[in-house]
């Protein structure tokens, strides 16, 4: 087997808001496997009773947490619209280069959107809320 | 005599074995990830999470375990 050659891919193409899109994808995916750690650590938080709920809670308080929890927020928003695009490009929906560079943009657009509005009504305390 | 159909011994045999399986799992999961995420995220946005009991209370409730379930299993 040994090495064999490999058609040039990262090099060569210009960096631009398509390739931001799709990598971005593999990004968000993976922060999101670690999310899922965060999720169960949380839920076994819950399932330990009062005393311990509180405590992790006490630990998301902190304002790392806090960024991290909102970075999380932000990976799960971007890679389910980002999906969404994938599902219809494979249902062969959008696949032309005009569309697919449509798409992408409507994505982030959706996406800034998503996380303003979740991020307020996650992050800011319900007596702030109008 | 064999009860395999010839469709049913050639099926699996070619280069790509079961490739498209893994093709498949990642799109029914995706389906069922959308569908499940955007539920805890909307859930969790109406839960007083502060507020031990009321959170074990919901986690207890109605479809809630059900869905944290399938949501668990199939994320993993």
């Amino acid at each position: 087997m040994g090495e064999r050659p490999l058609s040039p891919h990262l090099g060569v193409y210009r960096f631009w808001y398509t390739m931001a899109t799709s990598i971005m994808h593999r990004f968000s995916g993976l922060a999101l496997a670690f999310g899922l750690i965060v999720l169960a650590w949380w839920l076994t938080a819950l399932a330990n009773g009062e005393s311990a709920y509180l405590a992790a809670l006490d630990w998301l308080a902190l304002w790392p947490l806090k960024v991290l929890l909102f970075g999380l927020l932000a990976a799960f928003l971007y890679h389910l619209a980002c999906g969404l695009r994938h599902l219809a490009l494979d249902a062969d929906l959008g696949f032309e280069k005009r569309q697919a560079r449509r798409s992408a943009l409507l994505t982030w657009s959706v996406v800034v959107i998503a996380i303003g509005v979740f991020g307020y009504l996650l992050f800011c305390p319900v007596g702030m809320r109008p | 005599m064999s009860l395999r159909s010839p469709l049913g011994a050639v099926l699996g045999r070619g280069a790509a074995r079961s490739g498209v399986h893994h093709w498949w799992v990642q799109r029914t999961t995706a389906i069922a990830l959308v569908l499940l995420g955007l539920w805890l995220l909307l859930s969790l946005i109406g839960l007083p999470l502060g507020d031990y009991a009321a959170v074990s209370d919901w986690v207890g409730r109605g479809w809630n375990p059900v869905l944290l379930a399938l949501l668990a299993g199939v994320a993993a």
